[in-house]
């Protein structure tokens, strides 16, 4: 037999997986912080982007540590979702925007009690 | 007991039901008063419906008296009736609307009725100001008044007799505070119910006890129980029946230590001072122990706290007279000491005595007061002793000075006058008991005669004897304005006081008359050596049964009352003296010189030299030892500012504590803290629905890292 | 076992964050200070989370290489991804956001996930972002409009940080936290070795024509795969070769020749045969969505259209 196996097949450190992992939750909480305390509704939305990039990031590790393309096939999906997403909320952003002329997410607040 | 319970039986007569109306027809009275005030009715028909009513009552008695063989009970109509269990002795109740008639209630109800009417009529005119006003209020409250008090002597069980108890003071409260727009009169009628409020406590607890000892509440059956004795041998309930009933009748008679409400209680108009708080409501106290007197009886020592705080009452109300400047306030003192002579008679035994003074006293001291309210009514109010002199130079106050100086001379139990000789038979009790502190307390009471002489004619030679000079109250009067009350400081000529009408100066008479009339009785025992018609009034009653004490005080002291068999004694083991001589002929002495002497005092010092009076009174103020006693007396020994401190402080503080606890832990923190609670939870809540989109996306993110938290902390655990 | 030394590092970078998050930007040399000591504390705090990952888990020295290029590629995406949530100009925030794309890529890359590493920057950082930044300049307000300093603040007040740093603390702590509860076995990375690989010539077995033009590296004489008697076309060795019955060319009968696993197929196709063989249905709808987005799209965009003529009337008739 000539030559090794190849890098995907070869069984990678654990460190690496963890900080993967704890990358990618800290991407997560991130992106969560983010969409709770920003009141542009556009960052908003850019910051649940940031939680699909942690998730696709946790699939990816997922993939890696087990040897199975199953997590990135699982990442096209969320891309896909993703694009989507980004196409519907944007569309929205925008009627949002005409509506009351700002981005502010706080001016939409017609649920509330007081 | 040792001694025969003679107490007559009591028969049923439906027949007398007719004396019923003694009770009924002030009521009605009262109804009508009451329509009148609501219709605003502006003539005298409220007074003359009453005194109609009164006067028809009095008649009623009167027939009854004359009817009269023995004790009645006459069923009017089933009031309250159960029984339990099997129905025995102590498994039922009853209190019938029933009248028990014997010669006690006809006695009482006699001068109730009688002098009732007699102060209706003098109040027909006493209060004519207020016609359309007050007048209908006035004469309603006297009606209540009187029907309250004939239920409390008519009625022939205990039942009835609280419910009277209960009316004659709110009655009381009622007219004490006629004046309702004077806070001192609401005050005064405040005190008199709460200060009779702790006598009604003990007299109810009384009446428990009796049915729980004897099992009913009606005269007849009690007195048909006690002979053979209560349900238990147990000392306790007797010894303590007599003392809870005698608190009731203290706090009634105005006794130590209930006794201050009484001169407060002079706020009221002066007929309801005379009628209820001289003559009839007063007395009620020595009703109850009078009817009740065999409880009594069965325990010596309460007759003796009786006889005790009787007489203590009677010395202490004295000293106080005595230094008083307002005459209705002097009376009203001297009113306390009677009542308190009254509860030495009964205390020492003899209810003959006790019952005879009431007789004498209601005419009396109705007469004085009356004449004080005919000053009061002419002179706009004016009571003060000091301001008032020689009234009877002036014209149209003859016929009041000389009938309130027979009310002087009655009261100050100038011999051979009717009170001399119910006095007498009191003190006489007293002076010849085997018991040493009764002998001393028929001094006491002698000694406190003399005061009273002294303090009643201080009165009369300052109001009516001397030189004539005046000056007005301040009470406004038709026909004197503002200037003319301040000129009368200058010129007492620009006064112009206000002479009594016929109504009432002929009640006047007819009191003055009344109060010769009462003496009767004893001048025919004295003089006729006939029985003593009062004494054969209360021989036949539950009042006199066993006077001689029975056992409970030695046999020694079966003696008798005094006015009965004249000046010999019942031939016992010894003859009871009085300073050596023949007991009945040493009191007459003694207790003339002391009315006497107490009179020359009076006179020497308020008439014939008018200085010496505050000569003395300097002289004493020089002397640090006496100096504080007529301030004392004048303050009226302090006796309200001690209860002041000693209850009414305690129990304000208390209500303040326990109103903080209520206002802020009960309310505050409870009541309040329970409503706020919801408040709260929403005020912390309510930020979680502001309606931002985030608010929410923080709850929830929130959530669900909690709910990971946990997951995750499950999973660890399970893991390691 | 509960990583507290984990949670500590966590609660220090999110205080860091929450400075952060509360400096108020632009307000001179103050704001700046303190911008400057939130983030250190806030770096301390993901340095630490590193550092007590590296510690905890052993790691072979033949990996440090790639070890320090993971955690320079993390430390870009977290920052990158605070200044995304910090910064106060939206532009900057999806400039910073393709930031994290591309050191997320890179990390995918270092994870062999090439293919999804191009995808996700051609898709997100090259398609989405776009989009994005178009959006923010359509609805960028001209400071004309900027009624007062609510523009301003929107865009540089956080709303409520306290409680959403709180929230995400939690989050990050407790999934951190269970990256030290994860089976590390050797045993259990040998298996998944095994099956992986052996997936993967299976997978290669699914393509006759590659698996011949495979066959051929090994030996150019070979014209076709022969089936063995239950139809499989390759058996798995334990050292992870692959036996396959090939005929010759040249005339030989049939043999069996041995393909070394360097010859297994590369992870862009893996990822392609998985599309196509185990998640046929999940494609499908992947393009049913992105369908129904597009028609959403426009149908939002109808409204849109709609919404400005009526308010463009009503300013005509104001």
């Amino acid at each position: 037999m000539n030559d090794a196996l190849s890098s995907a097949f070869t069984i990678i450190a654990p460190a690496q997986i963890s900080i993967a992992l704890a990358v990618s939750a800290i991407l997560f909480g991130l992106g969560l912080i983010g969409f709770l305390c920003r009141r542009n509704m556009i960052i908003m939305f850019l910051c649940t982007e940031l939680m699909f990039q942690g998730a696709a990031l946790a699939m990816v590790a997922f993939a890696r540590m087990r040897m199975d393309v199953s997590g990135q096939v699982f990442v096209i999906f969320i891309l896909t979702v993703a694009a989507a997403e980004a196409a519907l909320a944007l569309g929205l952003v925008v009627l949002l925007y005409r509506r009351r002329e700002t981005l502010n997410s706080e001016v939409w607040s017609e649920l509330g009690e007081s | 007991m040792s001694g025969e319970l003679s107490i007559p039986q009591a028969v049923i007569a439906p027949e007398l039901a007719w004396v019923g109306l003694a009770i009924l027809l002030p009521l009605l009275s009262s109804v009508v008063c009451a329509l009148c005030g609501a219709l605003r009715v502006k003539n005298k028909l409220p007074a003359i419906v009453t005194a109609l009513a009164l006067a028809i009552s009095f008649v009623i008695i009167v027939r009854a008296y004359f009817a009269y063989a023995g004790p009645v009970e006459v069923p009017i109509f089933q009031w309250m009736s159960f029984e339990w269990g099997s129905g025995g002795r102590f498994q039922s109740f009853t209190a019938n609307c029933s009248l028990y008639i014997d010669s006690l209630t006809l006695y009482w109800m006699l001068f109730v009725t009688g002098l009732g009417t007699l102060i209706t009529v003098y109040a027909s005119e006493y209060m004519e100001s207020d016609v359309g006003g007050g007048y209908s209020r006035f004469f309603f409250g006297i009606s209540i008044f009187l029907f309250a008090m004939s239920a409390l002597v008519l009625g022939d069980n205990l039942a009835m007799l609280y419910l009277g108890w209960e009316g004659v003071g709110l009655a009381s409260y009622l007219l004490v505070g006629y004046n309702y727009d004077r806070p001192s009169a609401v005050a005064a009628a405040k005190k008199a119910f709460i200060m009779n409020r702790i006598g009604d406590l003990g007299l109810a607890l009384g009446i428990f006890m009796l049915w729980a000892n004897y099992g009913t509440i009606q005269y007849s059956e009690l007195f048909a129980a006690m002979k053979n004795g209560g349900q238990t041998a147990v000392d306790w309930h007797l010894s303590v029946i007599p003392f809870l009933l005698m608190l009731g009748a203290f706090g009634k008679s105005a006794q130590i230590p209930l006794f201050t409400w009484l001169p407060d209680a002079m706020e009221g108009p002066t007929p309801v001072s005379a009628l209820i708080h001289a003559a009839t409501m007063v007395t009620a106290g020595v009703y109850l122990i009078a009817r009740l007197y065999p409880f009594f009886e069965l325990h010596p020592e309460a007759l003796a706290t009786i006889a005790w705080i009787g007489c203590s009452t009677a010395l202490l109300a004295a000293t106080i007279g005595m230094m008083q400047y307002d005459i209705k306030r002097v009376f009203a003192y001297s009113t306390i000491s009677q009542l308190g002579y009254m509860f030495l008679g009964l205390g020492v035994g003899t209810s003959f005595g006790a019952c005879y003074h009431v007789l004498t006293h209601a005419f009396f001291k109705a007469l004085l007061f009356l004449t004080a309210g005919a000053i009061m009514h002419g002179f706009a109010g004016q009571l003060d002793l000091r301001k008032l002199s020689g009234l009877r130079h002036l014209a149209g106050w003859r016929i009041v000075s000389w009938t309130m100086f027979v009310g002087c001379l009655w009261l100050s139990a100038f011999p051979y006058t009717a009170a001399f000789f119910s006095k007498d038979a009191i003190l006489l009790q007293a002076l010849t008991s085997a018991r040493a502190d009764f002998r001393f307390l028929g001094w006491m009471g002698l000694f406190t005669a003399a005061l009273t002489a002294y303090y009643t004619f201080r009165v009369w030679f300052r109001v009516c004897a001397g030189p004539l000079h005046f000056e007005g109250g301040n009470e406004g009067h038709g026909d004197h304005d503002e200037h003319d009350k301040h000129a009368a400081h200058a010129a007492p000529a620009a006064f112009h006081p206000h002479a009594p009408g016929w109504a009432i100066k002929g009640v006047l008479l007819i009191l003055a008359l009344g109060a010769l009339v009462v003496g009767v009785p004893a001048y025919k025992a004295v003089f006729l050596h006939e029985t003593n018609w009062v004494q054969e009034m209360i021989a036949h009653s539950s009042a006199y049964q066993g006077s001689g004490l029975g056992s409970g005080l030695g046999s020694g002291l079966g003696l008798g009352d005094a006015g009965h068999a004249g000046p010999v004694s019942h031939g016992d083991a010894h003859t009871p003296t009085v300073l050596g001589m023949d007991a009945h002929t040493g009191l007459t002495v003694v207790g003339s010189t002391a009315s006497i002497g107490g009179i020359l005092v009076a006179w020497f010092f308020h008439l014939r030299s008018r200085k010496s009076a505050d000569q003395l009174r300097a002289a004493l103020a020089r002397r640090w030892w006496l100096g504080w006693i007529p301030t004392a007396m004048e303050n009226k020994w302090y006796v309200d500012e001690l209860y002041h401190y000693l209850f009414r402080l305690p129990l304000w503080f208390g209500s303040q504590i326990l109103s903080f606890g209520d206002k802020h832990f009960l309310d505050g923190v409870l009541v309040d803290g329970m409503a706020k609670l919801p408040l709260a939870l929403g005020r912390v809540f309510r930020p979680l629905y502001s309606g931002a989109l985030q608010g929410y996306a923080v709850t929830m993110a929130g959530g669900v890292a909690l709910v990971l938290a946990w997951v995750s902390w499950v999973w660890l655990r399970g893991m390691h | 076992m509960v990583p507290l030394l984990f949670y500590a590092a966590c609660a220090v970078a999110s205080a860091g964050l929450l400075l952060l998050l509360m400096a108020k930007a632009g307000t001179g040399e103050h704001g700046r200070a303190k911008r400057v000591a939130a983030s250190l504390i806030g770096l301390a705090g993901i340095a630490w989370i590193l550092v007590l990952i590296v510690q905890a888990i052993p790691v072979p020295d033949n990996s440090l290489g790639q070890l320090g290029l993971i955690l320079l590629c993390s430390f870009i995406s977290i920052a990158a991804a605070v200044r995304v949530i910090t910064h106060h100009r939206p532009v900057f925030c999806a400039l910073y956001f393709v930031l994290v794309v591309l050191s997320g890529a890179a990390t995918f890359v270092l994870l062999s996930a090439e293919f999804v590493a191009f995808a996700l920057v051609i898709v997100y950082a090259g398609a989405i972002l776009i989009t994005y930044l178009f959006v923010l300049m359509l609805a960028q307000q001209t400071p004309a409009d900027l009624n007062g300093s609510d523009a301003v603040n929107y865009d540089s007040i956080p709303r409520e940080p306290a409680s959403a740093v709180i929230a995400g603390f939690v989050l990050v702590a407790v999934l951190g936290g269970a990256v030290f509860g994860a089976d590390r076995s050797p045993a259990r990375a040998t298996i998944d070795q095994a099956r992986a690989i052996e997936g993967a010539w299976y997978d290669l077995a699914w393509m006759p024509r590659t698996l011949t033009e495979q066959a051929r590296r090994v030996d150019p004489t070979v014209i076709a795969i022969v089936p063995e008697a239950n139809g499989h076309l390759l058996r798995v060795q334990p050292d992870h070769s692959a036996l396959v019955r090939v005929q010759h060319s040249d005339g030989r009968p049939a043999s069996t020749i041995t393909l070394p696993p360097s010859l297994l197929p590369d992870n862009t196709s893996r990822v392609g045969m998985a599309l196509v063989t185990r998640f046929p249905v999940s494609l499908e709808l992947a393009g049913v969505i992105l369908l129904m987005a597009m028609l959403g799209a426009v149908v939002l965009a109808r409204r849109t259209v709609e919404s400005t003529t009526t308010t463009a009337s009503r300013e005509s008739n104001a």
